[in-house]
């Protein structure tokens, strides 16, 4: 009880006053994370950043990968219906409750992971905190309201960027089925899921064995009570097998540009240490400007594209539960699309790692990933991932170490397995972009 | 069906130019009707084509209940609210200072309210006027009200007695006797002090009302101590001048409000 008084807000307030450092808005930068696993095989992760605002998220392993050829866009269906009727809520009182508490609640989906998230002022998160498990877990899909979502799913789709379209397919390509799914639902399939469907969906793979509970800036013993308090099924569920095959997919849309998404096979969240060589290869490759305003990029891709043409090229990556995807995105003018592509093909599959390029990369990775968890919302998202596809979550310190241990040939090795097999997916217009078979 | 026979059909596609009833197309399908939405890609030069990729190819996408897609659709047939029916002309034109119309503007607004308060407020006073008049006395009324007397028809040293407004009038054409002794009475010693020359306007007629100020009788003319009134009621004296100067009543007798149109008629009330 005593450790709870401490705890409070205004105490923590005295606390971070009187004895310390006052606190950013965004919170301390460096927090500890603890990890437990309940006997259900829940992961619990929490954390307190001494934040204003609090995250709490509940992720599934439930993304598009999970779905089959019979519930295909499930993912998307469900992304889109959260908020909708539960079975001890409306979707009137789910609205009108988390809107008077001023709190945000979304639900986000990858290939991989569906999470529900709530975010707000501390006492806001721990009042809504019913209707976050409720949506989370108590999902009906009332026939009349999935009806009304048909509209919505079409702008979803209508509304789709190009350069998503570019990984989507890219995607599509490497692996055909599992993570190949799209995180949209295709046009065919939409009305056509049914409730049964959605639930059979929900039933096996919204599971304690798939989820993890992360909160930031909540009590351990309050993200415990509500760990606790999930309704949830512990069976393992099925996972679909998608191993890395590559191909080529070209979708010829018009336009000015081309996007064009180079990737071969990258690592797996189960190899920790080729998943930071391949982040850091991703990094020495380079994701574009860092510094503001300029339009250089000293990675390995432009030196290799070298091309005077308005163009934009960033290295990108996936990791996933059993693989992963590394290569680069393009996006060119149509008219020197082809050059460009070749360059880029060059450097995945020849390219030639210093280890200037890897220092670059280490120090471009370690910052990317300090912000990334200094900032609540996307540090929720990035611990959420860990906790549930790794079984555990690591802090900033921890974080920044891993990096540091990554040496130049971890990284050239991740070259070389990506260089092996390319898998290259393209859209816009693409009369200048070579087919897979062309490029040497 | 895919015969052998029709399946060079489909290496090969036609159209026909003018239709007829003999070549009729195949298979018949409903054209869907779809609404275009363009999302057109915005980057145009190197830093913001770089920002608009994705570094992450493990896309999230995200969405909520409530307000998480928006769709603002913009409308041309909405008409825009128009007050021009309403305007003043002078402020229409849109190249003229609406400042340089303020004085003539004003001067009219000011006219107008003027014009419509005054007449407003003669109307009103006129309606006020013929109600409030309503409640006063009417003309039969009126006319009982008053009373001439023809004054030579009163000899001198006479006092008449008259019936106005149901009380006992009392006219007495005094001689200059009586005058000048009640000219002479020291007012100081009265009960009621009054000097004659406040209760008479022409000296030789005297006009009182014949209630004694005691308890309402009518008193006797020419008698008592004084030689003027008394009331055998109580026993009241009155004086010519019709001051009270013995017995019970407190006040001298009253004296209604008269007039001498002409030199030889009186008008009271």
């Amino acid at each position: 009880m005593a450790s709870n008084i401490a705890k409070s807000t205004i105490f923590r307030a005295v606390g971070t006053r009187g004895y310390a450092q006052l606190a950013p808005v965004s919170g301390s930068t460096n927090y500890q994370v603890n990890v437990k696993t309940l006997p259900n095989k829940l992961v619990v992760v929490s954390a307190d950043n001494d934040s204003p605002l609090a995250r709490v998220s509940i992720v599934f392993r439930a993304g598009a990968r999970n779905e089959t050829s019979e519930n295909l866009g499930a993912a998307h269906v469900i992304r889109t219906a959260a908020g909708l009727s539960t079975q001890n809520m409306t979707q009137f009182a789910i609205t009108r409750n988390i809107q008077q508490l001023g709190a945000s609640l979304t639900a986000t989906s990858d290939r991989e992971t569906i999470s529900y998230t709530l975010e707000g002022t501390r006492q806001a998160v721990e009042k809504a905190l019913p209707y976050l498990t409720e949506v989370a877990t108590q999902q009906v899909f009332k026939p009349w309201e999935l009806a009304e979502l048909s509209d919505r799913l079409r702008i979803d789709l209508a509304t789709r960027p190009l350069q998503l379209r570019a990984v989507d397919l890219l995607h599509k390509a490497a692996f055909r089925t599992g993570l190949g799914n799209s995180l949209y639902a295709p046009k065919f399939q939409i009305g056509k899921i049914s409730s049964e469907t959605l639930q059979h969906y929900v039933s096996s793979n919204f599971t304690s064995a798939r989820g993890a509970v992360v909160g930031l800036g909540l009590d351990e013993c309050k993200m415990d009570e509500l760990a606790q308090s999930l309704t949830l099924d512990d069976s393992n569920g099925h996972v679909n097998v998608s191993p890395y095959k590559g191909g080529e997919i070209r979708s010829d849309k018009g336009g000015s540009f081309a996007f064009m998404a180079v990737a071969g096979e990258g690592a797996s969240v189960k190899n920790p240490k080729e998943a930071m060589a391949t982040a850091v290869l991703q990094r020495a490759l380079g994701v574009g400007p860092q510094i503001k305003w300029s339009t250089v990029d000293n990675g390995i891709l432009s030196k290799a594209i070298c091309s005077s043409e308005g163009y934009a090229s960033s290295a990108i990556s996936a990791t996933y539960s059993d693989t992963g995807l590394v290569g680069v995105l393009i996006a060119a003018p149509a008219k020197a699309a082809g050059k460009i592509l070749e360059g880029a093909v060059k450097a995945l599959k020849s390219g030639n790692v210093t280890d200037a390029d890897v220092a670059r990369g280490k120090n471009q990775l370690k910052t990317a990933l300090l912000l990334h968890l200094e900032s609540g919302s996307e540090a929720v998202e990035l611990l959420g991932k860990q906790a549930v596809l790794a079984g555990g979550a690591m802090s900033p310190c921890e974080l920044a170490a891993a990096v540091d241990s990554v040496s130049t040939a971890d990284v050239r090795a991740a070259l070389s397995k990506a260089g092996r097999k390319l898998t290259i997916a393209s859209v816009g217009n693409l009369s200048n972009v070579p087919y897979a078979d062309d490029l040497k | 069906m895919l015969k052998p026979c029709t399946v060079s059909g489909y290496f090969k596609s036609a159209s026909q130019v003018v239709s007829n009833q003999l070549n009729v197309s195949g298979t018949v399908a409903v054209l869907p009707t779809r609404k275009p939405v363009q999302i057109p890609f915005q980057g145009n030069s190197a830093l913001s084509l770089s920002r608009a990729l994705p570094i992450n190819a493990n896309v999230s996408v995200s969405s909520g209940p409530a307000v998480s897609t928006q769709i603002r659709w913009a409308h041309t047939d909405i008409n825009v609210p128009n007050f021009d029916d309403y305007r003043n002309p002078a402020t229409k034109n849109p190249n003229k200072k609406s400042t340089d119309s303020e004085d003539s503007r004003k001067n009219f607004t000011y006219l107008v309210a003027g014009g419509l308060g005054a007449s407003s407020a003669y109307a009103a006073k006129s309606v006020i006027t013929q109600f409030v008049s309503s409640m006063s006395a009417s003309a039969d009324v009126l006319a009982l009200a008053k009373i001439e007397i023809k004054l030579a028809d009163i000899p001198e040293g006479k006092s008449v007695t008259f019936k106005w407004r149901g009380k006992p009038l009392f006219i007495r054409h005094r001689t200059p006797d009586e005058i000048s002794t009640e000219q002479s009475v020291a007012v100081n010693n009265l009960r009621d002090p009054q000097h004659d020359n406040e209760r008479v306007q022409n000296p030789e007629w005297l006009v009182v009302l014949g209630v004694c100020t005691h308890l309402g009788c009518v008193p006797i003319a020419n008698s008592g101590d004084f030689g003027g009134y008394y009331c055998p009621c109580h026993g009241s004296h009155y004086d010519a001048s019709g001051r009270i100067r013995k017995g019970p009543a407190p006040l001298n007798l009253e004296v209604p409000a008269y007039t001498f149109p002409t030199d030889d008629t009186l008008l009271v009330g």
